[in-house]
């Protein structure tokens, strides 16, 4: 089970060794996750690694076939209206009805919720993604972007305790994704739970306070990203010829304080070990070939999210 | 829950009225139908024949009189000799009636002859007009036995002497009389309830899985039976926002100079001006008024949730429409959209006792055309089951597919 962080916090969620099989296929195996109130989680993987099914079961679209999930401290299999009155869903596709206005929209999603002074709300949350002026708009003249920011406004209409968005910025340009992560931070600013998938490890490492790695179902870790990417090790890259990257590769992949060795176009990139100096690592390179020029620095969560997947670690 | 289902039927209807190519797919089949059926009516039910009078005596006009009043049969119009064989040359005209020069005379030595000219390409529409003649001379000597005896039912001390032996004692089921376009406008009306209420619901339904809604709609508090009837709702008020209109128009007509049959305008005017709205509906009795709406409510919440059962069944937008527009002319058709039921061969009649059109179609005839309400608790009562049928159905699939979706 992950480390828990901030053992005072009270858990939002709690998946609890849950399965799911669809016929012959396993889409979550066995996996086990606490969600912290007040946090964003991210759950990344690759496609196929289970990211929706985790989201439905968290919903309650999916149940699961074994384990129990809990969300806001009710078990959402039994967990009837009242609790999805808590959490507010943006699913992966936005789900608009685009032949209507954006105001039609929400006060659809407010008579299901059953809002109190909607139209008060419904002005709220148009106000809150910069939507205000378009209100009135029919949703299909809406760019990409603006359909996501909106599709967020109604999750967001019924002021829910949790909010799961699914990939909230898929298929939308840049600057419509660096508006939706503000959307993002300024509900953790307010203190709302957030649960998000996605495939962009930026997205997470830019959003997340702790990121699931998930991959055939199972979690490969979970963690905050920076401790994901202490686990990693410091990444050296070093400067060499290219009849060097093989020599020198060589005696780097049987080094005790190196963890792993990629070739690339400049030379080769190393990860190493906690608490190691990469000074002496050039230093052992140096004394095999010629080395040109070296850069230390930390990696990034693909870096991490690659070096997991490769070898498989457990959480 | 009231909030979630005026919520829901609120947003569906918004969503239809913004969607001209769905309205345009489930109504435009149903007004071609319509039309169709008119034209056809008119060209099989009155021919147009050409009536030369060349007599210039009393009872030559009167023969003219008789066969000119006969416009259930034919349209007749008047020409001369020459015009008329040009018209039949053209095939402008089926038929050409000459009452003779000598017509009067010929009549008081009892050989009078009234000329029929007749282009007998098909046996079906040629033995119309020789029933049609044949009645209008029967008329000439025995009123009780041509279309006045028919309009005024049994003749015996009313009408003249019967100068042949056998007379016929016409005992008519009921009290009024339904041209055949009329007769035939009511199974358009229900075509165009089949087609928007099955086909509309059935979009909604399915766009619902295409788009995703479906998923936030079971992810909210709302439940699944404000759901159900939310949609049910929805697609009710979206077939009566499309048909009340044409019925409307159709009643209206009534009054209106040129649609009227008596109007004396040349059919092609009515049927151009009145056919779109259903043509001229008789307006209905008072004391039928409720039973007409109950019947309409229950056909449209039939369709309504046949609509959410194929919408659910299939989950594609096309797919629906292709299927939806030809399960209504299935209905149409094993309904009596037609013909009556009763004349189809007896398979067909076994069928569509299962085809909820049928109870439809004769339930909504006796409404509007007949003083009395014969069979029509029956029609109303299967209709009514089936509409809590189909929707009790819709709403278990509903529920199921949509926490799947």
């Amino acid at each position: 089970m992950p480390a828990l962080a901030g053992q005072a916090a009270v858990a939002a969620d709690e998946i609890v060794d849950v399965r799911r099989s669809f016929g012959k296929r396993t889409a979550i195996d066995g996996l086990t996750l606490t969600i912290q109130t007040g946090s964003v989680v991210g759950i990344v993987g690759p496609n196929g690694a289970g990211k929706t099914t985790l989201i439905d079961m968290i919903c309650g679209l999916t149940r699961p076939s074994s384990g129990t999930v809990k969300v806001l401290g009710e078990d959402v299999v039994r967990g009837g209206a009242a609790l999805r009155a808590r959490i507010g869903v943006l699913p992966q596709e936005t789900a608009l009805y685009e032949e209507v206005t954006a105001q039609q929209n929400l006060d659809f999603a407010a008579s299901l919720y059953g809002v109190p002074n909607a139209v008060a709300r419904t002005a709220e949350v148009l106000d809150l993604v910069g939507l205000r002026q378009r209100a009135h708009d029919v949703v299909r003249g809406f760019s990409g972007g603006m359909q996501r920011r909106l599709a967020i406004a109604r999750a967001l209409l019924h002021n829910p305790s949790l909010l799961i968005l699914d990939e909230p910025t898929v298929g939308v340009d840049i600057e419509a994704r660096h508006q939706i992560w503000a959307h993002i931070r300024s509900l953790k600013a307010m203190g709302r739970t957030v649960v998000l998938t996605t495939n962009y490890l930026d997205e997470a490492e830019a959003l997340c306070d702790r990121v699931a790695i998930l991959r055939a179902g199972k979690l490969l870790a979970e963690d905050t990203p920076v401790a994901l990417t202490t686990r990693t090790g410091r990444c050296l890259e070093l400067e060499c010829a290219a009849a060097g990257v093989a020599v020198i590769g060589d005696a780097l992949r049987g080094h005790a304080d190196v963890l792993r060795v990629e070739s690339a176009d400049f030379g080769l990139r190393t990860y190493l070990k906690a608490g190691v100096y990469p000074e002496e690592v050039v230093h052992f390179a140096r004394g095999i070939y010629p080395v040109n020029g070296f850069r230390a620095r930390s990696p990034d969560l693909a870096e991490v999210f690659r070096s997991l997947t490769a070898e498989g670690v457990t959480p | 829950m009231i909030a979630s289902v005026w919520g829901m039927a609120r947003n569906d209807l918004a969503v239809w009225l913004r969607s001209p190519a769905a309205i345009a797919a489930a109504l435009l089949p149903a007004l071609g139908m319509g039309i169709l059926v008119a034209v056809l009516t008119n060209s099989v039910g009155q021919q147009p024949v050409a009536l030369v009078t060349q007599s210039k005596g009393r009872l030559g006009a009167r023969m003219g009189k008789i066969l000119e009043a006969d416009a259930e049969a034919y349209l007749i119009e008047e020409m001369t000799a020459s015009e008329a064989e040009r018209a039949i040359g053209d095939q402008r005209v089926a038929a050409i009636i000459v009452v003779p020069e000598n017509f009067d005379e010929a009549v008081a030595g009892r050989k009078a002859v009234v000329d029929l000219y007749l282009n007998n390409v098909d046996i079906d529409l040629a033995d119309d007009i020789r029933r049609s003649v044949a009645r209008s001379i029967a008329e000439f000597d025995a009123p009780q036995l041509g279309l006045l005896g028919e309009l005024h039912g049994p003749s015996e001390g009313i009408l003249l002497p019967n100068p042949y032996r056998v007379a016929v004692a016409e005992h008519n089921m009921r009290a009024t009389n339904v041209s055949f376009l009329q007769y035939q406008v009511i199974p358009i009306v229900v075509l165009v309830i089949v087609s928007i209420g099955l086909l509309g619901t059935a979009l909604l339904t399915a766009r619902d899985f295409e788009r995703g809604t479906a998923k936030l709609m079971i992810l909210s508090p709302a439940g699944r039976l404000p759901l159900v009837v939310g949609r049910s709702l929805g697609g009710s008020l979206i077939t009566i926002a499309l048909v009340a209109p044409l019925v409307g128009l159709g009643f209206v007509t009534h009054y209106i100079p040129y649609c009227a049959d008596t109007s004396g305008a040349p059919r092609w005017v009515t049927i151009l001006f009145s056919a779109p709205c259903a043509w001229t509906l008789s307006v209905p009795f008072w004391s039928h008024a409720v039973a007409l709406i109950a019947l309409l409510a229950a056909v449209t919440l039939t369709t309504v949730g046949m609509g959410i059962l194929l919408g659910i069944a299939v989950r594609d937008e096309k797919l629906v429409t292709m299927i939806g527009l030809n399960a209504a002319v299935y209905l149409f058709f094993l309904g009596g959209g037609f013909t009556t039921v009763a004349f189809l061969p007896e398979w067909i009649q076994t069928a569509s006792r299962f085809v909820p059109t049928s109870y439809a179609i004769e339930g909504l005839r006796q409404a509007l055309f007949y003083p009395d309400l014969v069979g029509f608790g029956t029609d109303l009562a299967v209709l009514s089951a089936c509409a809590v049928l189909s929707l009790a159905l819709a709403s278990g699939m509903l529920a199921r597919a949509w926490r799947k979706g």
